[in-house]
Parts: C-alpha cells; sequence; structure tokens
C-alpha cells in the first residue's frame, strides 16, 4: 500500500495477524541504511510473516528516498524518517485497530525507533537488533571503512561537498549532520516502554547500551550468535537470513 | 509520474510497483524491470526504481519493476522451477496482464545478471517484447578477450605465485556463492540460476532474439576481468547477425552491482538516451 503525504507517499506492506489473539497487538519494522536495507529485506519480510502467524498484526515500509517510497536519498534527513515512522504507526492503528504497538529495528533502524520511542508514550515494546548506538560512530565506522581502503574506492568515499557514499547509497552532508546528534541513550524511550536489545555479536557498543539500560524496568538482553555482516556487497545474488536471532526475536514475543 | 502496487495473478500474486505518466501514456509500450537473484524489486542500490522513474518521466513510458515468485514481496509458487524458467514465466504473466488493463502490446525488458538471463529467454518465446536492455548478460571470453587478460596478469608478478599454486593444485572448481560471501551456507540464500549454460546456447537464443525484431542494448561492467573491450560481445557471438539491432556499452569502472555514483548516473543516462534513439515515444500511433 501507499501512504503518508499525498505528494510523497511511502510503501508500506502490512501483514495482518493469521492466529487469534485476544489483544490486538501490532509492530512496525524500521529497517536499516542503504545496502544493509537491501540485504536484510528478506530476512524481515520473513520475519514478519512469523511475527503475523504468532497473532502480530505487521507493517514494513520504505522510509522516504528509499526503496519504492518517493524521492531521492539525497533530498531527506534522519528526521524526516522520523516522522514516516510516526505515519506507519497511525497507519497500523488505523488499518489493525491496535490495542497495543511495538517497534523493531534493525541497525539505523533500532536507533531512528528508539527515537520515535522517546517521543511517545503508547510505545509498549522496543525490539532493539544490533542497534547502531550513536550515530556519531555510526559515521565514523563508515570513514573508518573509507580510510582503510579495503572497499571500492569509486563507491566509498567522502565527496568534496560533504555527502559520504557508501555501497552505493549516499549520506548527504545535512543528514550526517542530523544523524551525529542522535544516539540510543539520550532522550531515553519513555518510561513505559519495554526494551529489548538483541545482538549477534560482541561489542563494546552494545556493552555500552546494556550497561546504561540495565536498571531500567522492562530491559532485557539477548545475546545470539548469527551472522551479521550486512554492509558486505554480494556480487552473486544471495541474501543473509541469520535465522537463530530472527527466531530469538520471534520467540521472546 | 505517479506510482501504484499492482498485484498480479491469482491465487499467488506477483507484488510490482507501476511508474506511469501524468498524462496518460500515448504509446502502447512498457518497460518491465526485473529481479536479480534474490534482491527485491527496487534493484541493486535502487537502480531499478531510478531507471523506471527516468523512463516515465523522460520519455513517458509506464514502467513496472515487480517481484518473481519467492522474491521480494511476492509469495513463493514453483517449488521444482529454476530460476529462469518460473521467470520466464511469471514475465508473460505480466505482460498478459498489462495488455488487458491497459493494452500495452510492446515491452522493453530490462534486467541485470540474471534479471539480463530472464529477459532474454522471454525475447526469444515472446514476439510482444520489442527491446531488451542487459546488464552483465552471458557472455563468454574470446581469444581477444583472454589474451588481454592473460597478458596483462602475466605482468604482475605478484601474482605469479597464486596462479602457480592453484594450477598445482588443479583446482578450478567455482567456490559457491556463500563461500565468496563467507557465510555459512545454512545462513545465505541463493536461488537456483540452473546449470550454466553453453556458449553455442546462448548464441542461438540471441538469433531467435534478433529474428524476432527484437534490438538490443547491452551494458557490461567491470566487474568480470574477462570481460574486457567493448565489443567483446558481438565478437563472443560471431554467428549471430545482430545487423544494426546492436548497441553495446562497456563500463569498466562499474562494479556489477553498479554502486558508484557516476556508474549509477552513466547507466540511467545511457539507457534513457537509447530508448530516445528508438524513437519510442516519438511515434504513439506505432509505439
Amino acid at each position: 500500500m501507499l501512504f503518508g503525504e499525498a505528494h510523497q507517499p511511502l510503501l508500506g506492506v502490512y501483514h495482518p495477524a493469521e492466529a487469534q489473539s485476544d489483544l490486538r497487538r501490532g509492530i512496525v519494522f524500521c529497517y536499516p541504511f542503504g545496502q544493509e536495507y537491501m540485504r536484510s529485506h528478506r530476512a524481515l519480510r520473513l520475519l514478519a510473516d512469523t511475527l503475523a502467524r504468532r497473532g502480530y498484526h505487521v507493517f514494513r515500509f520504505d522510509y522516504r528516498g528509499t526503496g519504492d517510497s518517493a524521492g531521492k536519498l539525497e533530498g531527506f534527513s534522519p528526521n524526516d524518517w522520523l516522522d514516516d515512522i510516526e505515519a506507519a504507526l497511525q497507519e497500523l492503528r488505523d488499518i489493525a485497530g491496535l490495542q497495543s504497538i511495538g517497534m523493531l529495528g534493525l541497525r539505523l533502524g533500532a536507533l531512528l525507533a528508539k527515537e520515535v520511542a522517546a517521543r511517545r508514550s503508547d510505545i509498549e515494546q522496543l525490539l532493539l537488533w544490533d542497534p547502531i548506538v550513536s550515530g556519531a560512530d555510526y559515521l565514523a565506522e563508515l570513514q573508518r571503512e573509507i580510510d582503510s581502503k579495503t572497499g571500492n574506492p569509486k563507491s566509498n568515499f567522502l565527496a568534496g561537498n560533504g555527502d559520504l557514499h557508501f555501497n552505493g547509497f549516499c549520506l548527504s552532508h545535512s543528514f550526517q549532520a542530523t544523524l551525529r546528534k542522535l544516539d540510543v541513550f539520550e532522550p531515553p524511550p519513555a518510561p513505559s516502554t519495554r526494551v529489548a536489545q538483541f545482538v549477534s555479536h560482541d561489542s563494546a557498543e552494545f556493552a555500552r547500551m546494556q550497561a546504561a539500560y540495565r536498571d531500567r524496568d522492562g530491559y532485557t538482553y539477548h545475546r545470539v550468535a548469527a551472522p551479521h555482516d550486512w554492509n558486505y556487497v554480494d556480487h552473486v545474488g544471495g541474501i543473509l537470513l541469520p535465522q537463530p536471532i530472527m527466531t530469538a526475536i520471534a520467540n521472546s514475543l | 509520474m505517479r506510482e501504484r502496487i499492482i498485484r498480479i495473478g491469482q491465487p499467488v500474486s506477483l507484488v510490482g510497483v507501476m511508474s506511469e505518466p501524468d498524462q496518460p501514456a500515448q504509446g502502447r509500450t512498457a518497460m518491465l524491470l526485473m529481479n536479480s537473484g534474490v534482491m527485491h524489486r527496487v534493484g541493486a542500490c535502487r537502480l531499478s526504481v531510478l531507471i523506471a522513474r527516468a523512463v516515465c518521466e523522460q520519455l513517458g513510458i509506464p514502467a513496472v519493476r515487480f517481484d518473481f515468485s519467492g522474491v521480494g514481496d511476492s509469495e513463493p509458487r514453483h517449488q521444482a522451477d529454476d530460476f529462469e524458467s518460473a521467470g520466464e514465466q511469471e514475465v508473460r504473466e505480466v505482460m498478459d496482464y498489462l495488455s488487458e488493463t491497459r493494452g500495452i502490446t510492446r515491452f522493453i525488458l530490462y534486467g541485470l545478471c540474471s534479471g539480463a538471463h530472464v529477459a532474454c529467454r522471454v525475447g526469444v518465446v515472446d514476439p510482444r517484447v520489442k527491446y531488451l536492455i542487459q546488464i552483465d548478460g552471458h557472455c563468454y571470453a574470446t581469444w581477444k578477450s583472454n589474451l588481454r587478460h592473460y597478458a596483462k596478469r602475466s605482468l604482475s608478478p605478484s601474482r605469479w605465485p597464486r596462479a602457480a599454486a592453484r594450477l598445482l593444485r588443479g583446482d578450478r572448481r567455482p567456490r559457491t556463492g556463500a563461500e565468496v560471501a563467507g557465510v555459512e551456507s545454512r545462513f545465505f540464500e541463493v536461488p537456483n540460476f540452473g546449470d550454466t549454460p553453453r556458449r553455442e546456447d546462448i548464441a542461438k537464443r540471441l538469433q531467435g532474439v534478433v529474428s524476432n525484431g527484437v534490438t538490443l542494448y547491452c551494458i557490461y561492467t567491470g566487474d568480470d576481468p574477462t570481460y574486457n573491450y567493448k565489443n567483446q560481445f558481438r565478437d563472443c557471438y560471431h554467428e549471430v547477425d545482430f545487423g544494426a539491432r546492436l548497441t553495446l556499452s562497456h563500463l569498466p569502472g562499474s562494479s556489477h552491482i553498479v554502486p558508484e555514483p557516476d556508474s549509477q548516473v552513466a547507466v540511467v543516462t545511457g539507457i534513457v538516451d537509447w530508448l530516445r534513439s528508438q524513437k519510442i515515444s516519438e511515434h504513439p500511433e506505432t509505439a
């Protein structure tokens, strides 16, 4: 379906709950960025199917300037994408008449989902999968990749105008400026939101988030070893399906 | 330009997005863009979206990008068929749908890699296909490309030890996709592309395409070092009488999935300019 503003429609996919449930529960999926989005699309679609079979109404969508949604990537900022998540939450509420709603975010999607959960009091559950803990650290990670010259220098580079090109996608200078200000710590999600952090491997960033959230009511931490190289550029037409962590997320609900 | 979601076929629908010009299309030609591997319909690096929108906005030609069954948002259908034969049936199904609902009778097929292979198969069997645009479709080494490739390598002493080791091992087995990606195969999904066809079979297929009156635009990236000069495609299929029905483009600075911004511009512009040169939109009564 197309939803959102008429002049900049967003593409969304609704997975109605297949199992009967006393509660009408819904989850909005927040995709990661760039090549990670391409590489995780199938995994998130299969996870949405699984959750629908278990009685959840699920909604996936493309942010403005990504996927099938309107516009070019260079024209938008993370703030636009936060508005898109809000629109997706409203769309799912309208379609499914929900009693409770949550969000699942992967990588950059997790950071954006947290940001929206801090703005609202109606997000019951926040599932953060290999979250980007800090926008500044994410940009530094991409810059390190560029500096290491292990990738393709024609696709991975910082342009003279400040735009950062990485694996076929562009983070404009203004996009980076906004992203740099975001992190999972401040502002925190509303107190009523239960946060679950799923990690596929150990990292200092994940540990930093765990330490900051440890004493929060309802917080859980799940380490499930699984492939996680979302930014790998695949040349054989293959897709990453990290089943262990997908199963763990589904079983946690 | 406006876009709408289309669902084609019952009971298991194929899902696609159709880009349509603001003014109703005057012609009877539409473009179909197909999946590459199991990447969903937006295409590697969103290239299919960029191409579909450029063709629609600049040439007024409707464009449909869609997912084969079992890919992207389309549910699985043909459990037993390989990717290309299932794809061939489904492209024709989408063409039927557009013929019935929009009066479209002529088609431009676009595909990258496996999508190009499917497009070529359809071009042989369906007379509604008038134009084929393929990126990194089937092509094989020629004596000239081998000479260029191995001459270059032989001048690079750093390659000699590895080449010698491979020769001694007799290791000619192609690596699987999972091995190339460095991911355990149980966590990695690659479509069943079927066996690699023989050059002679592809030549016959291309001859069939040309005999059907199809015009081709073939782009080769620099990803395969054994494709290393612009006219290699023509040399490889020397027995096919392409005449003036073939345009070749070689982008040695581009990778297979076209992540480089300059290459993306070159591909999109190249396709739009080539289609414009075919004068499809200027002759709506015949287009």
